[in-house]
């Protein structure tokens, strides 16, 4: 295989095929030439890693302010308290239909036991069954609400 | 109940409810399953099964039975996450305990206000009954099959012992199919009534009694709560089986209610004090946000309406609960404006106290 220079770059930034790498890695073992230009590349990678972004130019915020926007459309002269009772009126619009649910926190055992143990009453029911469905609703003692 | 006092009872419920008899020829049978507990002692092994959506729950059953006594079952658990449970039903309690740990609870029995013969009535009038001769554990026994006549019930199928009564098996189907609960003897032996005379509850238990509640009439709740609790509209066929009862210190008022087959729970809290039930989804309605919560065959349903949380259990379908909760009324949830002007009247409250 002949220098493979064009491909060299490309295995420092593993960016080659399993193919080409595999290429790459066999001509390396037997070139020394190669492998100096790969272990340059290498430092060099380091190197550009290691330097900091730069700053921006302190004026470049002031420039960019100034820049002209062209001419407005549509610019509505609007009284700015009138503005504020607008956005107020839409708050409070939109307050009205956003609507806040308590937390579902509430007792459930409780309540499906009680219905077994007034369940096994009833005429036809089965109360072996009926004892089944209050005794497997098992909570800690101390937890129960 | 002694035998001639049991059978002079099977014959006045039998007078009472003659005429729906005529609708349904089983409807005697009904009646001896409704009071075998009172008359047949035995003991079985029976299998209970219930199903939370997909997940099941299985047990093994060994029952003992008394009509002098009470009732023992000692449940081992077939599918996992459940221990193993004693359950003792005696005339004034019902005991709940784990047989290793000897902690449980101690509920007081309730008192129903109505007779088996009333509510075999009501089950008559909303259902309709069909009767089939079947053999179960080398027993005569009947196929009771019960319809419901008003969509959104349960379905429910039950093998009556033509010879004492007692139902031997029975299953329940929610309207939609999805969710049903099972039972049935596998092993089925009758005693002579007064054999559990020696058999104690052990002293060993650390039990936790839960209060007895009181009956309250409505002008009794209004002294308690200043407001009497919103009158709920119940599906139809469903007639009171308890008066109200006060629980809890007086913090809810319960009531439950039957349609013959199956029973119906209504809770209220004041608003105040409650929030909906943990793990449930909301449903919006047009009055308000109701929340709802399965069980298997049970559904629990959950609003807000005139300064009451009122909660409702049953084995009935979601949509006929959610239609009681639209007929009752629905408090909207508060919007933020609602919280803004509430802050805003505090706020005032405070400056003109200043």
């Amino acid at each position: 295989m002949r220098h493979p220079q064009d491909l060299l770059s490309g295995y420092v930034d593993g960016a080659l095929s399993a193919h080409e790498a595999a290429e790459v890695a066999a001509h390396l073992a037997e070139c020394p030439s190669c492998r100096e230009t790969v272990s340059d590349l290498r430092a060099l990678r380091r190197l550009l890693a290691a330097v900091p972004p730069p700053d921006p130019d302190p004026e470049l915020l002031a420039r960019l302010l100034q820049v002209d926007p062209g001419p407005r459309r549509h610019r509505l002269n609007v009284p700015r308290w009138l503005a504020v009772a607008a956005a107020t009126a839409l708050l409070a619009v939109v307050s009205a239909r956003v609507s806040h649910l308590p937390p579902a926190s509430g007792p459930v055992v409780q309540e499906l036991r009680e219905h077994a143990r007034l369940a096994t009453h009833a005429p036809l029911n089965d109360l072996g069954l009926a004892s089944f469905l209050s005794a497997i609703l098992q909570e800690p003692v101390e937890d129960n609400p | 109940m002694r035998p001639l006092a049991a059978a002079a009872l099977l014959v006045c419920l039998g007078l009472l409810v003659r005429p729906a008899a005529a609708q349904a020829p089983s409807f005697d049978l009904l009646l001896r399953a409704a009071v075998a507990h009172d008359r047949v002692a035995y003991s079985a092994e029976q299998l209970v099964a219930t199903w939370e959506g997909q997940q099941p729950h299985v047990a093994l059953a060994h029952v003992q039975h008394d009509p002098a006594v009470g009732t023992r079952l000692v449940y081992r658990p077939l599918s996992g996450g459940q221990d193993r449970q004693v359950v003792w039903h005696t005339a004034d309690r019902t005991l709940e305990y784990d047989p290793h740990t000897r902690r449980g609870r101690a509920y007081p029995a309730y008192r129903l206000q109505v007779s088996p013969a009333q509510q075999l009535a009501w089950l008559a009038r909303n259902y309709s009954v069909t009767s089939a001769p079947s053999h179960l554990l080398g027993r005569q026994t009947a196929r009771l099959r019960i319809v419901p006549r008003q969509p959104g019930r349960p379905t429910a199928t039950v093998h009556v012992d033509v010879h004492t009564g007692l139902i031997l098996r029975s299953e329940r189907t929610s309207a939609d199919g999805a969710a049903r609960q099972f039972s049935s003897f596998v092993t089925f032996t009758p005693r002579p009534v007064g054999w559990m005379r020696s058999r104690k509850v052990p002293a060993d238990l650390q039990l936790r009694s839960e209060p007895t509640p009181r009956t309250a009439t409505l002008q009794h709740l209004t002294s308690v709560f200043g407001q009497r609790p919103p009158a709920v509209q119940l599906p139809d066929g469903f007639s009171p089986v308890t008066a109200f009862l006060l629980e809890d210190r007086g913090t809810m008022v319960r009531r439950a209610y039957s349609d013959g087959l199956t029973t119906l729970v209504v809770s209220w809290r004041p608003q105040a004090a409650a929030s909906p039930p943990a793990g449930s989804r909301v449903v919006y309605r047009p009055g308000g946000p109701v929340w709802v919560r399965s069980s298997g065959l049970r559904q629990l349903v959950y609003w807000q309406y005139a300064g009451w949380a009122i909660t409702l259990v049953a084995e009935l379908s979601p949509d006929v609960l959610l239609a009681v909760a639209d007929r009752t009324g629905i408090q909207p949830a508060p919007s933020t404006l609602d919280f803004l002007l509430e802050w805003l009247r505090s706020r005032l409250a405070t400056d003109s106290d200043a």
